[in-house]
C-alpha cells in the first residue's frame, strides 16, 4: 500500500505513513485514495472526529499534543510536518495552516 | 443562600394552584392558548433580576455556582418552559461564549447587559443545517476594518428585539475546522442597515416563546465586535456548551415535578375498582418509579453542574452525557404519567390542562439549543480512551456529590474539548469499594460494575468508522450504555455523600430502575423500598414540597 501519490507535495515517511492509513479507517476509504495536500474535511471528515484521532496520535506517538492539532493542520502532510517538529526528528518544523 | 434565593423565584411567580395567580398554572395555561408569556411575567423576571443569576461574581453578578444557578431557574421551569428558555436560559446561552472567549470590553458590557435587564439573542441555528455548525452558510466578509454579514439565520429567540447577540458566521472558506467564527453584535434600536427581521414561526410547542428569522445582506460589523480569536467558535462553543448542557437539563427537569405533581393529584381523587387509583399497585409503581427518575435526573443535574467547577477537564464528556439523558428520561417518565392521567393527558381545559402543556414543551426542551442525539454523538469519539483509560483518573471528589458545599469559581479557561479518557464520577465502577454498602445497592453496584467492565471491551472494540459523528448503531449503543452508567454512578455518589444517606429508598428504585434499563435487572424494585418512597412521594406531595433533591417548599396561599 503506497500512502503518497502526489510526489510534488509527499513526504513519504513512517509517520506520514501511519497517519494516512489511520485517516483512511476513519473514512473506511484505501489509503491511495488519500492526498496529503487535500484538507480532511474535503473526504467527509469532520472538526469532531479530530477527538478521536488526537487520542490514536497521543497514543502511537506517546506525545501530548493540542486537540485542535488537526484543525490547525488541516492536512495530513501538514499534520506529519507538525508532529516532526514535535518528535524532534529530522523533518520540518511545524507549520500554521489554514 | 442558596435555599433562599430559590424560594425568591417560587415567591415571586406565587402559588401554583390558584386560579386567580397571575403566574399560576391556569394563568399559563390561559397564555399558551393565546401563544403569549403570561403577561408581566416577563416583568417579574426583571423585577427580581434573572440576568443577575447568568453573571460571574466578579462581574457583579450572582453566578457562583453552576448548581445553585440551576435551582434558582428550576421554579420557572415547573411553571412554564416557554418562560424559562426563551426569558431565562437564553441569557446563559447567549453569555457563555462571551465569558469563555470574550475580551474584557465585551465582559463587561454583557454583564452591564444582564444586569440591567436586557435581552440577549444566541444566533447559531440555520435550519438547513441543524446541528452541522461547520457548514453553516452566512458569511462575514472583511469590508474595512470590520467584516459584513451576508445570510439568514432562523428559528432564533427574539433576535428581533434583542438589545445584543452572539452570532456564528463564516470567516472563512478554506475548508477547514478553522472557517467559523463568533461575534458579538449590538442589535439595540432600529433594525440596522443590511438587516431585515422575518416573522415568528407558529409554534406547536413552546407556544409562549418568539422565535425569528433574520436575513442580512451586507450588514456592517466593527472589528471589535469578534469574540474570540477569527476562525475558532468551533473551539469557543465546544467550551461555552458544555456549561450549557451541564445546566439546563436541571432547570427543565422542573416540568416533571409539575407533571408528576398534577397525576399524582389527580390519582388521589379518582377512584376505581373501590379504590383510589394512587392505591392501584401498577399505578403506584409508575408514580414511584417517575418520582425516582426525577431523583436520579436532579442527581445527574447537580453532578455534571458542580462538575463545570470541580472536574473541568472531563466536562465534555459529563455535559453531554447530562443534555442526552436527563430529556430522554423525562420525556419517558411523561409518557408513563400520560398513561396513568388517560384521557386528561390531552385536554387543554379543565384542572389537569397544564399536563398536555407541559408535555408538548417538554419535547422542545430537549431538542433546543443542542439536540440530545448530536450530544450523545460527541461522546462517541472518546469512547476508546475512556475505556483505555477508566479508572486512571482515580475517584470524584466526595463534594461534586453534594448539592449545597461551597465550591471554587468556575474555571472558563479550563473547560477542555476532550476529556483525554478520564471519568472520575465512572471511576465508582472500575475501583469497587462495595464493603460499606447496603443490599440490594452492594448487588446493583456488582451488576454496574460488570456492565462497566463489558462495555470497556465494545468501545475499545469500535472500528474508527464507528468513533466519528456518523457513527453507525454500534458506537451510538455504547454512548447510550455508557450514559446510564454515568447517572448511576451520580445516583450512587450523591446518595452515599448525602446527610440522610441512611434512607437509600429513593436511591435503590433509582438505581433499579437505571439497571432495568440497561436490562441487568428484570422486574418491579424491592417492595419494602419502592413502599416506602411512594409514602415519602406522598407526603411531599401533601406537604407541597418539590419533588427533586432540593425538598423545598413551594408557594402555598394564604
Amino acid at each position: 500500500m503506497s500512502s503518497a501519490t502526489n510526489p510534488s507535495s509527499a513526504v513519504n515517511d513512517a509517520v506520514q505513513e501511519w497517519l494516512t492509513q489511520r485517516v483512511a479507517l476513519y473514512l473506511d476509504r484505501e489509503p491511495a485514495d488519500l492526498e496529503p495536500e487535500t484538507p480532511l474535511q474535503q473526504y467527509g471528515l469532520d472538526s469532531v472526529y479530530a477527538v478521536a484521532f488526537c487520542g490514536d496520535v497521543e497514543e502511537h506517538f506517546g506525545v501530548e499534543i493540542e486537540l485542535t492539532l488537526a484543525w490547525d493542520h488541516p492536512t495530513l502532510a501538514a499534520i506529519t510536518r507538525y508532529l516532526h517538529g514535535l518528535l524532534g526528528d529530522a523533518g520540518p518544523v511545524a507549520e500554521q495552516a489554514g | 443562600m442558596s435555599a433562599q434565593t430559590a424560594a425568591g423565584l417560587e415567591a415571586v411567580f406565587g402559588p401554583p394552584g390558584d386560579p386567580a395567580n397571575p403566574f399560576g398554572l391556569a394563568a399559563v395555561v390561559r397564555a399558551d392558548e393565546l401563544g403569549a408569556p403570561p403577561p408581566a411575567a416577563r416583568a417579574a423576571l426583571a423585577a427580581f433580576g434573572v440576568g443577575a443569576e447568568f453573571v460571574p461574581r466578579e462581574l457583579g453578578g450572582r453566578f457562583d455556582r453552576a448548581d445553585r444557578m440551576v435551582r434558582v431557574l428550576r421554579p420557572l421551569g415547573r411553571r412554564d418552559l416557554a418562560l424559562l428558555i426563551g426569558s431565562g436560559a437564553i441569557g446563559l446561552i447567549a453569555a457563555a461564549p462571551v465569558w469563555v472567549a470574550g475580551d474584557a470590553a465585551q465582559r463587561a458590557w454583557t454583564a452591564e447587559l444582564l444586569l440591567g435587564g436586557a435581552r440577549l439573542a444566541a444566533a447559531f441555528t440555520e435550519l438547513g443545517h441543524g446541528s452541522d455548525a461547520a457548514r453553516m452558510d452566512l458569511r462575514a466578509v472583511p469590508r474595512g476594518d470590520g467584516f459584513a454579514l451576508t445570510g439568514g439565520k432562523q428559528v432564533i429567540n427574539e433576535l428581533d428585539r434583542a438589545d445584543a447577540c452572539v452570532l456564528l458566521a463564516r470567516t472563512g472558506t478554506a475548508g477547514s475546522a478553522r472557517d467559523l467564527s463568533l461575534f458579538l453584535l449590538d442589535m439595540a434600536g432600529e433594525p440596522g442597515p443590511g438587516t431585515r427581521f422575518l416573522p415568528p414561526f407558529p409554534l406547536a410547542v413552546l407556544r409562549g416563546s418568539r422565535l425569528v428569522g433574520v436575513e442580512f445582506d451586507e450588514r456592517p460589523v466593527p472589528a471589535g465586535a469578534l469574540l474570540g480569536e477569527r476562525g475558532h467558535a468551533l473551539e469557543v462553543m465546544g467550551r461555552a456548551f458544555q456549561v450549557t448542557r451541564a445546566t439546563l437539563p436541571g432547570m427543565i427537569l422542573g416540568s416533571l415535578d409539575t407533571l408528576l405533581r398534577t397525576t399524582v393529584a389527580f390519582a388521589l381523587e379518582r377512584r376505581l375498582y373501590g379504590r383510589s387509583v394512587a392505591d392501584l399497585p401498577h399505578a403506584a409503581g409508575e408514580l414511584t418509579g417517575v418520582f425516582a427518575d426525577l431523583l436520579a435526573c436532579d442527581a445527574m443535574a447537580t453532578v455534571a453542574a458542580r462538575s463545570l467547577h470541580l472536574l473541568p477537564g472531563e466536562t465534555s464528556v459529563s455535559s453531554a452525557l447530562t443534555k442526552y439523558l436527563v430529556p430522554e428520561l423525562l420525556q419517558d417518565a411523561a409518557d408513563r404519567l400520560g398513561a396513568v392521567l388517560g384521557a386528561r393527558s390531552y385536554l387543554r381545559e379543565g384542572p389537569h390542562a397544564i399536563f398536555q402543556k407541559h408535555l408538548r414543551d417538554l419535547l422542545a426542551a430537549s431538542v433546543a439549543h443542542t439536540g440530545g442525539t448530536v450530544c450523545l454523538a460527541s461522546v462517541i469519539p472518546q469512547l476508546p480512551a475512556l475505556a483505555r483509560r477508566a479508572g486512571n483518573a482515580g475517584a470524584a471528589p466526595a463534594t461534586v456529590f453534594r448539592p449545597d458545599a461551597d465550591l471554587p469559581a468556575l474555571p472558563f479557561d479550563r473547560l477542555a474539548l476532550s476529556a483525554r479518557g478520564s471519568d472520575s464520577v465512572a471511576s465508582l465502577w472500575t475501583a469497587p469499594e462495595t464493603a460499606d454498602l447496603p443490599e440490594p445497592i452492594a448487588a446493583l453496584h456488582k451488576q454496574f460494575a460488570a456492565e462497566a467492565e463489558r462495555l470497556r471491551a465494545r468501545a475499545a472494540a469500535l472500528p474508527p468508522r464507528e468513533r466519528v459523528l456518523t457513527a453507525g448503531p454500534e458506537g451510538f449503543a455504547v454512548a447510550e450504555r455508557y450514559a446510564v452508567l454515568w447517572a448511576a454512578a451520580c445516583c450512587l455518589g450523591v446518595w452515599r455523600h448525602s446527610p440522610d444517606h441512611h434512607d437509600e429508598a429513593w436511591a435503590v428504585v433509582a438505581l433499579h430502575r437505571l439497571a432495568g434499563r440497561l436490562g441487568l435487572v428484570t422486574g418491579p424494585p424491592p417492595a419494602a423500598h419502592a413502599d416506602r418512597l411512594h409514602r415519602i412521594l406522598l407526603d411531599r406531595h401533601e406537604r407541597r414540597r418539590s419533588f427533586d433533591l432540593a425538598d423545598e417548599p413551594l408557594a402555598t396561599q394564604g
